[in-house]
């Protein structure tokens, strides 16, 4: 019996000693690590969405990289640590030692690492260092769509956000919704398994499939890097789309950046000029505005024009960019020797309201609704604050102030029927085992399919009996128009500065592509004719080859 | 008596064993996806043109043909 109330005694003691502990542990001195440690709850990141080109080849996927840290308390010899790491990271000694504060339990070193640094960091053995998982972009092409794709980068808050292009776009898409994971761990991190163990599984980004077909990609990029070059041009942007969807088959800006490296770079290489700046199309404008003349019946292809010299226009002396006039001229030869007086004729016969009317029909003044961030909507003004010069001006191109993507938007418009198109660089959403396409969206009709036929035969014998003769690739029937546009700076325009530029599309009885080719400042001619035009040929000679186009004529 | 108290330690071990095991698969299965994703990124690599490119100027294969047939019909019309 004695020994029954020892036992008695004895867990009585025992308890309410561990009841005292608990009591104290709880109220007076809580040690929140260790509930920490008990209870974890962990924030599971999504994946970034990839990327993926028309033929599911990756512009963009996600690659392993690590946070580098240290853990100053733990480290024996700091001085040591900081000479090996130096060389291994390429960071000085100096900005080493200084992050190993012995106060701390925890610094951040540096981010971003990639695995075969890890490697190398690893095999130096160090005590007081870890590393941390994370994802970064990889971008197996480099820079090949830059301006396209954006970069990832981070908010205030530390958290991966895209900016610009596709990116900045679809970043909500490509972020994914973060998981989370709740468990009870024992004092050495192992998860108690009759304890609580709950996981929302992380919902990865979503994978975005383009209609950017990389070889296409590979083409442009190559030849305006070329045309750049050869003709000392300062910026040039190229765009190919297939005018009967206006999916973009291509879209190449130079100067660009290197996405990976992009924190290397001024913000002014972010901006992607073919849809954030605003240019004075200059003579690649004239075929709209011929176009609306033919849709409301004001001339006809073979109608006459006594093109006897310059025009006068208010206090303003209109010419042709040669001063040369033919006389009797039809309208389509206004379009083959790009008569700015014949043009004004044009204007004339279609009338101010009419030609505003075409303007914002053809979409000007607002954004086309591609999908890529940093949109602007070019610049129509408002039509009470016209003159009679301006409606003039703007039926060659001038006085108006558009963007290559509204430009490449509202020309195919008068190839593919008549339907103006919004533009989309995106075909495809996937998610696990779901896929979204993205349908072309017709906005509106401009003109009939008769007038469309029309002017792309008037911009077929543009390109045989223009003033240029060009190294065409032979057998194919071709149209387009070029362009040259002075700069206007500070009220007048410069003629040392041009933007020249070409538009054409192939072949012309049922186009595969349209392809709009702009320079900005070409040094070694200012004409679109003698830049802009051959970089074009030189395109369409290995598109042809490369989606097989047979020859038409 | 003895039985409870077995079975209560087997249940104590049993549940370290499989807290073992949770951590020991979640390191494989972290370890595994991280290998993935490298194998992701090398593949993507070797099938880039970028890749394409950079070998074919190491084989000091630069001259890119352009069919000749664009520029002379007759022969794509064996005329």
């Amino acid at each position: 019996m004695i020994r029954v109330k020892f036992l008695f005694l004895f867990f009585l003691l025992f308890f309410i000693a561990i009841a005292v502990k608990l009591f104290y542990l709880q109220l007076f001195r809580p040690v929140t690590s260790l509930l920490d440690n008990y209870l974890k709850t962990k924030k599971i990141s999504p994946e970034r969405g990839n990327i993926l080109d028309h033929n599911g080849k990756p512009l963009v996927l996600n690659q392993n990289s690590y946070l580098l840290y240290f853990e100053p308390k733990k480290m024996k010899d700091p001085k040591d640590i900081s000479v090996k790491l130096s060389r291994v990271l390429q960071i000085s000694e100096a900005s080493l030692e200084a992050k190993i504060d012995s106060t701390k339990v925890w610094v951040s070193v540096k981010s971003g690492i990639e695995e075969d640094i890890k490697k190398a960091v690893d095999s130096l053995h160090l005590d007081g260092i870890g590393f941390q998982y994370e994802m970064k972009r990889y971008y197996p092409e480099a820079s090949l769509s830059a301006h396209l794709v954006g970069f990832v980068g981070k908010n205030t808050g530390g958290e991966n956000v895209g900016y610009f292009g596709l990116e900045g776009f679809y970043d909500k898409d490509l972020n994914g919704l973060p998981g989370l994971l709740e468990t009870e761990r024992d004092l050495a991190g192992r998860p108690i398994f009759i304890g609580t163990q709950e996981r929302v599984n992380a919902e990865n980004g979503r994978d975005l499939q383009l209609s950017i077909d990389k070889t296409v990609q590979e083409i442009i990029k190559r030849k305006l890097q070329q045309g750049l070059e050869s003709y000392k041009a300062k910026q040039g942007c190229i765009i190919t789309a297939d005018p009967y969807t206006m999916r973009i088959l291509g879209f190449a800006c130079l100067p660009d950046y290197d996405n990976s490296q992009y924190y290397q770079f001024s913000e002014e290489y972010f901006k992607n000029p073919a849809i954030s700046e605003a240019y004075e199309p200059g003579s690649i404008f004239k075929p709209l505005i011929m176009a609306a003349a033919l849709e409301e019946k004001k001339v006809k292809p073979d109608d006459l024009y006594n093109e006897e010299g310059p025009v006068k226009v208010g206090e303003y002396n209109i010419r042709t960019w040669n001063d040369k006039y033919e006389g009797k001229i039809t309208m389509t030869r206004i379009l083959e020797k790009s008569s700015n007086v014949g043009m004004v004729y044009v204007g004339e016969k279609l009338g101010n309201d009419t030609i505003y009317s075409y303007l914002q029909k053809y979409g000007f003044g607002e954004i086309t609704g591609v999908d890529l961030q940093g949109e602007t909507t070019g610049y129509l003004r408002p039509k009470n604050s016209w003159y009679p010069i301006d409606f003039s001006t703007v039926t060659f191109g001038q006085g108006i102030a558009v963007t290559p993507i509204q430009m490449i938007r509202a020309f195919s418009s008068l190839i593919n029927g008549g339907k103006l198109i919004r533009p989309t660089v995106v075909e495809k959403i996937i998610s696990s085992g779901n896929e979204r396409e993205i349908k072309p969206k017709v906005e509106r009709m401009i003109i009939h399919e008769k007038t469309s036929d029309i002017i792309k035969k008037m911009l077929v014998s543009t390109v045989e009996n223009g003033e240029y003769k060009w190294a065409r690739p032979k057998g194919y029937t071709i149209g387009g128009k070029t362009g040259t546009a002075q700069i206007p700076i500070q009220g007048h325009y410069d003629p040392s500065k041009t933007i020249a530029s070409f538009i054409g599309f192939l072949p012309a009885e049922n186009p595969k592509f349209i392809t709009l080719v702009i320079l900005r400042e070409p040094q070694s001619s200012p004409w679109g004719s003698e830049t802009a035009a051959p970089i074009f040929f030189d395109i369409a000679k290995e598109l042809i080859v490369y989606y097989n186009i047979t020859p038409d004529q | 008596m003895p039985m409870l108290i077995f079975i209560n330690m087997f249940i104590f071990v049993s549940g370290i064993v499989l807290g073992n095991q949770i951590t020991h698969f979640e390191l494989e299965t972290k370890k595994i996806h991280e290998q993935n994703v490298e194998l992701g990124k090398q593949t993507s690599h070797i099938d880039s043109l970028e890749n394409a490119a950079s070998v074919a100027a190491s084989l000091d294969f630069v001259k890119r043909s352009t069919p000749i047939v664009l520029d002379n019909l007759r022969y794509a019309l064996n005329r």
